[in-house]
């Protein structure tokens, strides 16, 4: 078994570890790092359990190779926690109840932050539209919007027209 | 005590500060921050990984395994069989005394001979890591001779039908029917009577987190520890006792966070109970997740009914019997402990009921095929009920040119019309039918809807309304289990201390998976004892520390486990003041706690603290004379007067067809639900909203697809359609509160009944979206296909 | 669901990733986005020995102008596609049909050469080079060569590409300043692959309607065109016989191989695909007529 060095930042550290080629980049974060976030629910890139940042972009953890993590930035939810980053939507999160077993919540979390950076104007079919790629079995969505669209407001973003 | 005696009870529950109020969830934190922690995040030293090889064909002989190569393969440390697991782990057989003439087949936890089920285990693999499971699972060549396959319920009772398991004689698990014997004689009398055949998909649970457990045999202690996802950890603790051949004793149940259960997770999985059946063998710690190819091949499906429903009625729309035929395809084995007929029996129970009627013909069957193992998932038999029941209802309005509310009007059964006994034989308590509907149709505005829905047919656009009316097994006595000879407990238990610095520890054995139930019962305790919310703490269940309990399953945790730690948390009160009146040399009736302070009843002076009182229970019994404090309390609940606590509700579905095309779009939901007492109404609401779509799912897009040969064609995330959050629509929610009076919260559950209830709402509206075209439709899904085949499009 | 075991390569050049591959032949796969090829290798569906990693190709991300040309580079991933300000320019219709592509977290990692190279038939981007008269730029060992889109999907799956080419870049030809496009699409759910969709864009004026071309996907073993089809409908169009169009549609696929898939049936698709025709050019011309 091959392994290679792998040499990234992850939250905001400079860390190296070694991994297998074949090891997808959830399994890497979870097993060199003992980080408890990043987690898959399909391994086949559909439920977005798996959702991370890499280089600022939202992505399938499980469909990219930890090797491929390589000179890139790599922010979890952990990540995003201690930066106080999404402190408001967590907040809303939680207040909300906009999450249940939370097994879904930290890709939730990460796709909503993206849609909340990305987004041009706010409505509650925009909000669902972004958050299409994430599976929760739980909440049957709702009170996760409700979450988005408030940090959305509170944010400053313009209220704009839903698209039927 | 069942009953709020005393009227310092009623009081205590009238001055509630967190009962009923919208408290976000304390353990809401780490879920937010990533700090939550499932079976999977759990490393022990030593720890090892199972990977199962399964069964490829639906039905086959094992003629030969030969893992001779696979055994040397790298990081591979053992491979066991079914034969190697024979003597030590027991076969299952799922039957239930009060379930008469029920037949079911032993399951072995790895298949030995001939596997029944594509997807059953057959070799399990243990390595250092999965991967190099997997690895070694290819490695592994399984002799196989394929068998004629059993896949549909209309044939699989035929003369010429391969029987599964010839010593059961033909295969029929269940059969069971209720007739209160004057239907046909009503029939005949009746103006009309109207038929319909109604089909509901075989589907799954789809939770997110695949079904996981770790197995840790301490040989040293003799113990098996087991960390599993799952929804009923004394259970567990009791089967795996039994199966395993240890005492009770030595088998201690952990249960941390959990992504989701639905019902998937209540029961005994094969693959599970040999990985620990491995840890005891290899006598380190074993784990096993289920990945999602696996979860779709191996979890429980549920479903899978095809009823043929009549009623009888007359031209003025009363509705004067039922009958009704239902046939549901389970796997080849009964699923251990539950059975795997309970959702036939509910649908024979209940089906109906709410409505008045004195005619009742009801019989089912189950009947075994080699498609997945097969049980109860969330709603239990319910959504088929409801369904059929609603829709023929809507029929019937039809048929008699009658309004399908004004039609329920009248045959509702009457809010006063309580307590009563069914002519299925279900004792209801009290409902509030006649007053959801009134509040839902005021809810939607209903006049409004049908008038946009008349003009806008104009412009060729169809939208549809359906209402429906629904009620909803909760709180379960041991009516359930219990007396058919199960050990699954239907009493919950509730352990509440107050530790010397004044703060309230909450053990509780039921447990939660994102519904909240510890949140509710911090609540509960909190006012139960009369301390602040925050200063009240719940563990995560631990069958060595938590009280013996049923754990999460028929939406029984707020009731019953909630009752649990209501009376604990009275009791713990009683003590703590107890306990201050002889501090303070005050009579007990001179204080009161509120707050976590003890205070004067007449000044409101503050008298002493609950730091105070633990300084002194804890560390100065040599200031208490003869008294003995008694700062821990155990109080256990079992719902008595009822053999189940039934809810009721109502629910209504906006939706538009495109009839070009087939798509429908879901537009609202309304939902008014009656759970009695609302220990928190925005986990409650949240629990209707996740139940209502996962209801959605099957009706729209759910169906596991087998093949003749009983392969699943659609065991995947992108051809198995799961509800996403494009699709789904808002949901209105409001209640009405008919308390209980079993308990003295008078909180019913609330967990299910969206599930229960939404494939009616989504049938009803849809029929009533294609009336223009004459068409009808009962065969769920309802996919773009078949709508367009209704209409004659294709 | 673990990937079996591979090597893995990361070349710095296209001509790196040409030697790698011509080292290991058949048993190595280009990995461009991963969206496709990781869940075929978590499932073991495929066991490659080498994965060769073709995101270290910086220059083959380039999204660019070549005279009348739109160039979009292989390794571009399709959100940069959809939000290229060029691109919108260019060929509108793929920020049209870039709406209905899968979800955000894939886009920002599949790639439009990647999607060209599998050739789903239901994949957005190998109808709209099929649309657009795509030349697919690939190299290989025998250096360079150009081949349009009609001729480089063969079937399904399999497109004009030895096994040991690479896709460099797809050129788009620039769009006539009257055209319009229209990409409508029928999913279950929302990024979901295609039951039945179609493309088609023509230039509109007064009215009327010239060049119309359309293309059929998530239907057969490739996206689909009929040029007798496309007059056909433009005449109906400009005779005002829109409701003529769906007719025509099912007329004309009734001798393509139209597959079912697990939930619908091969003579729905046709049927759907003749509603999707008729809305969709009633949106080109404007006329709002055929429903919603």
């Amino acid at each position: 078994m091959i392994k290679m060095t792998v040499h990234f930042r992850l939250n905001g550290e400079e860390v190296v570890a070694d991994a297998d080629p074949r090891t997808h980049a959830i399994d890497f974060l979870r097993e060199a790092f003992e980080l408890s976030s990043p987690r898959a629910g399909c391994e086949h890139g559909v439920c977005g359990a798996c959702t991370i940042r890499v280089d600022n972009r939202v992505v399938r953890g499980c469909l990219l190779l930890g090797v491929q993590l390589d000179g890139t930035t790599v922010e979890t939810i952990e990540g995003l926690t201690a930066s106080g980053e999404i402190a408001d939507l967590q907040k809303a999160f939680h207040e909300r109840n906009a999450m249940q077993c939370g097994f879904c919540t930290a890709g939730m979390l990460m796709t909503s932050q993206d849609w909340l950076s990305s987004a041009q104007g706010c409505s509650r079919s925009g909000i669902r539209e972004h958050l299409s790629g994430n599976y929760c079995r739980c909440t049957g969505y709702e009170a996760i919007v409700d979450a988005v669209e408030k940090v959305a407001i509170s944010r400053g973003m313009k209220i704009v027209e839903e698209d039927v | 005590m069942n009953a709020p005696t005393s009227r310092a009870e009623k009081s205590a529950l009238e001055k509630k500060r967190w009962i009923g109020a919208s408290v976000p969830r304390p353990n809401g934190r780490r879920l937010v921050e990533g700090a939550a922690i499932y079976v999977d995040d759990i490393l022990l030293p030593r720890m090892l990984h199972v990977y199962f090889v399964r069964s490829p064909f639906a039905h086959a002989r094992i003629k030969a395994i030969d893992t001779t190569v696979a055994v040397k393969a790298q990081g591979v440390v053992g491979i066991y069989t079914g034969a190697d697991l024979k003597d030590k782990v027991q076969p299952m057989v799922a039957t239930m005394a009060h379930f008469k003439g029920m037949k079911a087949a032993a399951q072995y936890c790895l298949a030995i001979d001939r596997a029944c089920w594509q997807g059953e285990p057959v070799v399990a693999v243990v390595a250092q890591t999965r991967h190099a499971a997997e690895d070694a699972a290819q490695l592994i060549s399984i002799d196989y001779e394929e068998l004629p396959v059993v896949t549909e319920m209309e044939t699989a009772l035929d003369a010429d039908a391969p029987v599964i398991h010839p010593e059961l004689g033909d295969n029929l698990c269940f059969t069971r029917e209720i007739d209160t014997g004057n239907f046909e004689e009503t029939q005949l009398k009746a103006d009309l009577v109207v038929e319909r055949t109604f089909r509901f998909p075989r589907h799954t649970g789809v939770c997110l987190e695949g079904r996981s457990v770790v197995g840790d045999f301490s040989a040293a202690d003799g113990r098996l520890t087991v960390y599993i996802s799952h929804q009923a950890p004394h259970m567990i603790q009791d089967c795996y006792a039994r199966l395993l051949g240890l005492q009770e004793a030595a088998v201690r149940v952990i249960c941390k966070d959990i992504g989701g259960s639905f019902g998937i997770k209540t029961h005994v999985y094969g693959d599970e109970l040999a990985t620990c059946a491995i840890s005891m063998i290899l006598r380190r710690p074993v784990k096993f997740v289920a990945d999602r190819a696996e979860s779709f091949l191996s979890d429980i499906h549920s479903r899978d009914h095809r009823v043929v429903m009549k009623m009888a009625l007359n031209k003025d729309g009363t509705i004067k019997g039922f009958k009704f035929d239902d046939r549901l395809a389970i796997g080849p084995y009964s699923v251990y402990p539950r059975t795997s007929v309970v959702e036939g029996n509910q649908i024979v129970n209940i089906t109906g009921q709410w409505y008045r009627h004195d005619a009742y013909h009801a019989t089912m069957s189950a009947v075994f095929t080699n498609m997945g193992i097969y049980s109860n998932y969330r709603a239990v038999g319910h959504p088929v009920a409801v369904a059929v029941t609603e829709g023929i209802v809507d029929v019937g309005a039809r048929a008699v040119g009658m309004d399908p509310v004004e039609f329920r009007r009248k045959n509702l059964l009457n809010d006063d019309a309580f307590p009563c006994t069914t002519p299925s034989g279900m004792k209801f308590e009290v409902m509030s039918h006649q007053k959801c509907l009134d509040k839902i149709v005021f809810m939607m505005d209903l006049p409004r809807l049908r008038r946009e829905q008349a003009a806008l047919r104009g412009q060729g656009i169809y939208r549809g309304i359906g209402i429906i009316n629904m009620i909803e097994i909760t709180n379960p006595s041991a009516m359930f289990y219990g007396v058919g000879g199960a050990r699954i407990s239907a009493q919950d238990g509730c352990t509440v201390r107050m530790e010397p610095s004044g703060s309230i520890v909450v053990m509780n054995g039921t447990g939660e998976q994102g519904q909240g139930t510890d949140t509710i019962f911090a609540q509960v305790a909190a006012d139960a004892v009369g301390v602040h919310m925050s200063s009240v703490r719940v563990v995560g269940v631990d069958t060595d520390t938590t009280p013996y309990g049923g754990g999460t399953w028929a939406s029984r945790g707020a009731g019953v486990g909630g009752e649990a730690t209501w009376q604990a948390g009275r009791a713990l009160r009683s003590n703590i003041l107890e306990l201050a009146s002889v501090v303070l040399e005050t009579p007990v009736d001179r204080i009161d706690l509120r707050e976590g302070q003890v205070l004067d009843v007449l000044t409101g002076e503050v008298r002493t603290s609950l730091a105070e009182l633990g300084r002194i229970a804890y560390f100065r019994p040599d200031t208490l004379g003869n008294f003995q404090a008694e700062l821990s309390v155990t109080r256990h609940f079992v719902p008595k007067a009822y053999p189940f606590t039934f809810t009721n509700g109502a629910i209504a579905c906006h939706l538009e067809v495109d009839v070009e095309t087939g798509f429908i779009k879901l537009l609202r939901f309304w939902v008014v639900e009656d759970c009695g007492t609302v220990l928190n109404a925005q986990l409650v609401d949240e629990q209707i909203r996740g139940a209502l779509v996962q209801g959605i799912g099957p009706t729209l897009y759910e169906q596991c697809l087998y093949d003749e040969r009983g392969q699943l064609l659609n065991g995947n995330m992108a051809d198995y359609i799961v509800p996403m959050a494009f699709e789904m629509p808002d949901i209105e929610i409001a209640h009405v509160c008919t308390p209980t009076l079993s308990s003295e919260l008078g909180a019913k559950g609330a967990g299910e009944a969206g599930t229960a209830g939404a494939p009616a709402a989504i049938l009803n509206a849809l029929n009533d979206a294609l009336s223009p075209f004459g068409s009808e439709m009962f065969d769920m899904p309802f996919t773009p296909e078949k709508v367009l085949r209704s209409l004659r499009r294709i | 669901m673990k990937s079996s075991a591979f090597a893995y390569e990361r070349p710095d050049s296209v001509e790196q990733a040409l030697a790698a591959k011509v080292r290991w032949g058949g048993a190595a796969r280009f990995l461009a986005g991963g969206q496709s090829l990781m869940p075929a290798m978590n499932m073991r569906l495929n066991q490659s020995e080498c994965l060769i990693d073709l995101n270290g190709l910086v220059s083959l991300r380039a999204i660019r102008q070549e005279g009348e040309l739109l160039v979009i580079g292989a390794m571009a991933c399709h959100a940069d596609v959809a939000l290229s300000p060029l691109v919108r320019r260019a060929a509108p219709v793929l920020v049209q049909a870039g709406r209905y592509l899968a979800h955000v977290a894939i886009r920002n990692r599949g790639t439009f050469g990647g999607s060209v190279a599998l050739a789903d038939p239901a994949g957005e981007w190998p109808a709209a080079c099929l649309l657009l008269d795509a030349r697919i730029r690939l190299q290989g060992k025998s250096g360079h060569r150009e081949i349009v889109a009609e001729r480089f999907f063969q079937g399904l799956y399999m497109t004009d590409m030895g096994e040991n080419d690479l896709l460099e870049s797809v050129a788009i030809p620039f769009q006539h300043p009257e055209e319009k496009s229209c990409v409508l699409e029928l999913a279950r759910r929302h990024g979901d692959f295609a039951t039945a969709a179609v493309m088609t864009r023509g230039r509109v004026r007064d009215g009327k309607i010239s060049y119309l071309r359309m293309v059929f996907y998530g239907v057969a073993d490739t996206a689909l065109r009929d040029v007798s089809l496309d007059a056909s409908i433009e005449k109906m169009v400009n005779q005002g016989a829109l409701l003529d169009v769906p007719e025509a549609v099912q007329l004309a696929l009734a001798s393509r191989n139209l597959h079912a898939d697990l939930y619908t049936a091969a003579h729905t698709k046709r049927y759907l695909c003749g509603v999707l025709a008729r809305r969709a050019v009633a949106q080109l011309v404007g006329s709002g007529f055929g429903g919603r």
